[in-house]
């Protein structure tokens, strides 16, 4: 795999003018950032920290006011560039008159893609995303959590090697974001990059190799998620079904020094998710009526 | 390139079609059906004239509706919608999206002409027992005038009209060339004719028209053919044989058809090569006729009335496509309110620039205002450049030749409104 960065910005830096071109608001302010081939990285921050504004700058959507930014080496207008990138929007914003399977057709034209490649990308996409049942209908009928879906189907029909997905998981029920946090594991061993901009901090330390932390346009912190979560100051001790004595004894060692002694919690999403496996009537069908 | 300009297209007919914009060309050509029995003339050629002028019409507003809301409210919701960000994150780029959004207007266009074009054609072959003719006109290469004593005084400064007068015998040599050989074609006359008193209503002249291969040969004299609207006996006169009876016609009398004096040319008359020596001497001193050079034509085939309606058609979809882009300018531009504006102001300025030349003739402004009317009836489109029609509902043929004018014509502007249209997509922030 090359060294080269997949995406990097130098000193990027985005000021929106009104009308007379006056500045009115700088909502990225010298940016530097790498992200390296194969990596899953986060974009962190909370509404209006920059995240979108860095995507649409890396997409070649808007012109940067100062520094530049760099796409596989390369303008990120250039049409070639284009051609490897996968992007996920916040919003889904798709043609509602259009079916799944036409949605999908239409985005692989603009691509270029054979039509045999398109109807087989088409086939496995849908299958991916659980959309099966309502391939056949429009876009207007389906439900936020189903466009989002089909809207992660469109990034991924060309098959890209740069994956950017503006907060994949909203509108999408905890199974579907579950499902999207699988997806990206899976993208990741298939060796592409994945770039996940979002403020749901949970998906991001779940997911991600490294994140990036901005506020108010600016990168507050950059690394990799164990480096930057790593308490080093705290230890926990996990014991498997220990006896009363056990526990006294561990107290006893550890003296003034103990926070706290508590059986471990699971995490809700995968109770959450092993309820709703328990309860389907065959594993990995999904349920055709989803709330709108 | 081809791929996503039809990606593109194909996505805005989907549009149009799922949001049953079908339904305004078949309601229009339901009305066509229904009202055009109900068109009331002073005779059946008025009423024909006025349902081929219907039909034209008809076309022409759905197809203007259309350049003007289709396009750009679609290009509108796209960037207003944000769908730009998922289109514009592709590899495609403002030009080829703009040229697919404008192909696909046109193809919206061009199958809601079809729709009419058919209604129409049903209607007049119901109404008039079978569609109108259409004839395709040759007009001669030069002229000569010929006086009462035979000389033949050639046309040095390429007059548009000339006058016969005074005593008779003098007449003018029309020349044509490029003629189909080897069968009998039909010649078409008219000229404009004054009488003695100015304010008598009987204005004829006779006279006598003939042909030759070659002005050297032995001049044919030709007969009027039976269908032929005049040139026999009238109310007044008796007719002649071998002579013509040329009743007033001036250029208000444009339908090939009806106004048009019809005389049969033998194919003797026509060199093998295509050339032919028309002549009309004028045979009565009371009278004087205004001939122009257009006076003597050559009908020849003109094709069936659907196609050249269809031809027509494609002429109006030429100038709906220049009003296609001039949106999608707009809509680049501003929203979608101040473009439907701009696409009505320009089409309405574009359809009355004779207001302007009549302003700069007989109003007399100011020299900043002449300049400012001067650069506005010069640099805007001119919607009326090609009057179809009127053409169509005066028999006339729509040559491939006018399509292909019109097309240059308006699609020159097509392009520089579309390149305008590109230019400020590319700055266009997302």
């Amino acid at each position: 795999m090359s060294d080269q960065p997949v995406l990097k910005t130098v000193q990027l830096t985005k000021t929106y003018t009104d009308f007379w071109g006056r500045a009115r608001v700088t909502a990225l302010d010298h940016l530097d950032l790498e992200v390296r081939p194969g990596e899953v990285f986060g974009l962190l921050g909370p509404n209006g920290s920059g995240k979108t504004t860095t995507i649409k700058l890396l997409l070649g959507l808007i012109r940067p006011t100062r520094g530049d930014a760099f796409v596989f080496g390369q303008d990120p207008h250039d049409r070639k560039v284009k051609q490897r990138i996968g992007y996920l929007p916040e919003e889904t914003y798709l043609y509602k008159f259009l079916t799944a399977d036409e949605t999908l057709t239409f985005f692989g034209r603009i691509f270029k893609l054979p039509s045999d490649v398109i109807r087989k990308r088409s086939d496995e996409l849908i299958a991916l995303v659980g959309l099966q049942h309502a391939r056949r209908r429009r876009l207007g009928e389906y439900s936020k959590g189903m466009a989002r879906r089909l809207g992660l189907a469109q990034a991924l029909i060309n098959d890209p090697d740069l994956v950017v997905l503006d907060e994949p998981t909203s509108g999408l029920d905890p199974i579907g974001s579950a499902e999207v946090k699988d997806l990206i594991v899976e993208l990741k061993r298939r060796g592409k990059t994945v770039l996940l901009c979002s403020h749901l901090l949970a998906d991001v330390e779940s997911v991600c190799d490294r994140i990036a932390i901005m506020h108010q346009g600016v990168l507050r912190e950059c690394g990799r998620v164990d480096d930057l979560l790593r308490d080093d100051q705290r230890l926990n001790i996990e014991l498997d079904r220990p006896d009363e004595a056990t526990i006294a004894a561990v107290k006893a060692a550890a003296g003034a020094s103990l926070l706290g002694v508590a059986p471990p919690r699971e995490r809700l999403e995968a109770r959450f998710r092993r309820i709703i496996a328990a309860a389907q009537p065959t594993s990995g069908a999904k349920n055709p009526v989803e709330k709108r | 390139m081809r791929s996503r300009v039809l990606a593109i297209a194909g996505v805005t007919w989907t549009e149009a079609v799922r949001g049953r914009l079908w339904l305004v060309p078949v309601l229009a050509a339901a009305g066509l059906l229904l009202a055009g029995p109900r068109l009331q003339s002073v005779d059946d050629t008025g009423a024909l004239k006025l349902a081929v002028v219907s039909v034209q019409v008809v076309i022409g507003f759905v197809v203007t509706l259309f350049a003007v809301l289709v396009g750009a409210s679609q290009l509108r919701r796209d960037l207003d919608g944000r769908l730009g960000l998922t289109l514009f994150s592709k590899p495609l780029g403002p030009g080829r999206y703009l040229l697919g959004r404008w192909t696909g207007v046109l193809a919206i266009m061009g199958g809601a002409t079809l729709i009419i074009a058919l209604a129409g054609a049903v209607l007049l072959a119901w109404r008039f027992g079978g569609l109108p003719e259409v004839r395709a006109t040759a007009t001669a290469v030069r002229w000569d005038a010929v006086t009462a004593v035979g000389e033949t005084l050639p046309d040095r400064d390429r007059r548009s009209s000339g006058m016969l007068s005074g005593a008779p015998g003098d007449g003018i040599r029309w020349h044509f060339s490029g003629l189909p050989t080897g069968r009998d074609l039909e010649v078409l006359v008219k000229v404009a004719v004054q009488g003695p008193d100015p304010l008598d209503p009987v204005r004829s002249c006779l006279a006598e028209i003939t042909a030759s291969p070659t002005a050297a040969g032995t001049p044919i004299v030709l007969a009027l053919q039976p269908g032929s609207p005049y040139g026999g006996a009238t109310r007044h006169r008796p007719a002649v044989p071998g002579k013509v009876l040329m009743a007033h016609r001036d250029a208000f009398h444009r339908d090939l058809t009806n106004d048009y004096c019809r005389l049969l040319l033998p194919a003797a008359a026509i060199g093998a090569d295509g050339r032919a020596v028309l002549g009309l001497t004028r045979l009565e001193s009371t009278t004087s006729m205004l001939v122009t050079h257009d006076a003597m034509q050559i009908g020849v085939d003109g094709g069936g009335f659907l196609a050249n309606l269809l031809r027509g058609a494609l002429v109006t979809l030429a100038s709906a496509g220049l009003l296609t882009a001039w949106t999608l300018l707009l809509a680049s531009l501003a929203n979608l309110g101040v473009t439907l504006l701009g696409g009505l102001t320009l089409f309405f300025a574009g359809s009355a620039l004779w207001t302007i030349q009549d302003t700069l003739d007989y109003e007399r402004p100011s020299q900043v205002l002449t300049r400012l009317l001067v650069l506005c009836r010069d640099a805007m489109p001119n919607f009326d450049r090609f009057s179809i029609s009127a053409e169509l509902a005066a028999g006339h043929a729509v040559p491939w030749s006018v399509v292909g004018q019109a097309w240059l014509y308006y699609g020159t502007y097509s392009v520089i409104f579309l390149s305008l249209a590109w230019f400020a997509l590319r700055r266009r922030e997302l």
